[in-house]
């Protein structure tokens, strides 16, 4: 799923500094799961600005809808939209520009910082597992991700600051992803797949390439 | 327990209910200016619902729940201790001060504690400026 996180208030109150009347509008996906941007931390957010701004006169109020990345999820807001000012999105960076596409004429601000996919850990905590790159090899891989969890992204082993399975980049907070994958194909006896040296990657099929689109004909009206 | 300030206090209906009652015997509660709001664990209690309590026109919240190891849904106690520092830290960001949200923790049988730890909150209450 997309992990974000909320912006620092002090940002999201410059933010919506200039406007009289703000719709807080949350997304039931990925940032309900990650506890970013769903119908609570609307809410939430709702009363800390109503406290914030307390006796000057601004009305926030909220909203959440099911996927904000969707316009037939956004439309129906069409009539609380256009009676504010602005619209504080809670969603990705996907669902603040669904909004925007949807209702080009009325300033709509980002208060969260949508970080990378990836997954939970435990309670309250989510790490990166998934860098978008377009040319998946997590068969060979045993399930882990070069790409994503090794911080240089190399696609041969590790390197030489792989020790005592931690990564050198930040050996308190980060494992090695390499070492990860030996142990995991070492686990379901396909080592052997290390054998396959991996060319330099392509990547022109990642955000590096530019911007992409997916397309299923199959499926086009 | 009477006092000019609005205070809403969220007790755990297994011990700060039970002590609240127990300390505000002979006393009405509304008119002792603290609203008490029973809550099934003080690990219910969201931030969301402080929040409110201050846009309701609350002076100050705190929440009442069991002494540690004795929380009957286990760590809600601890939970809500760990989301009330959270949303101080938050309430200092909206220039609010932070002081306006407590916890503390009484047994059922504690009336006393209840109204000794309540009238400590609303001595800090007093001494902070109106309003935030």
């Amino acid at each position: 799923m997309i992990v974000a996180e909320r912006k620092p208030i002090t940002e999201i109150r410059e933010m919506v500094e200039p406007h009289e009347s703000v719709l807080i509008v949350g997304c039931g996906a990925c940032v309900t799961v990650c506890m970013a941007g769903g119908e609570k931390e609307a809410e939430l957010l709702c009363s800390i600005l109503v406290l914030a701004f307390k006796d000057t006169g601004k009305q926030f109020t909220w909203d959440c809808v099911e996927r904000q990345c969707e316009p037939e999820f956004v439309e129906p807001l069409a009539d609380k939209i256009q009676a504010n000012d602005a619209v504080l999105s809670m969603a990705c960076g996907a669902g603040v520009q669904t909004v925007v596409a949807q209702f080009p004429s009325i300033p709509v601000y980002p208060a969260l910082n949508t970080q990378f996919v990836g997954r939970p850990l435990e309670q309250g905590l989510w790490a990166e597992t998934c860098a978008g790159c377009g040319n998946c090899i997590l068969h060979k891989t045993g399930g882990i991700c070069p790409i994503a969890r090794c911080s240089k992204s190399l696609l041969n082993g590790p390197c030489g600051g792989s020790v005592n399975g931690r990564c050198e980049v930040d050996p308190e907070n980060v494992e090695c992803g390499w070492q990860l994958i030996y142990d995991r194909l070492e686990q379901a006896g396909t080592l052997y797949l290390l054998d396959e040296i991996m060319p330099p990657k392509d990547w022109s099929t990642s955000a590096h390439g530019g911007v992409r689109r997916v397309i299923r004909e199959d499926v086009r009206l | 327990m009477g006092t000019e300030l609005k205070i809403v206090a969220f007790c755990c209906e297994h011990s700060g209910s039970l002590a609240a009652r127990m300390a505000c015997a002979g006393e009405s509660e509304t008119s002792a200016g603290t609203e008490i709001v029973s809550v099934p664990c003080s690990g219910s209690v969201q931030a969301a619902d402080i929040l409110k309590a201050f846009r309701s026109g609350a002076d100050g919240v705190v929440i009442v729940g069991c002494h540690d190891g004795s929380c009957k849904h286990l760590v809600g106690n601890r939970r809500v201790q760990r989301r009330v520092e959270h949303l101080a830290g938050t309430l200092k960001e909206i220039g609010w001060n932070p002081e306006r949200v407590a916890f503390f923790p009484v047994s059922a049988v504690e009336g006393q504690l209840f109204r000794d730890r309540l009238a400590e909150v609303v001595d800090r209450l007093r001494g902070l400026e109106a309003g935030r």
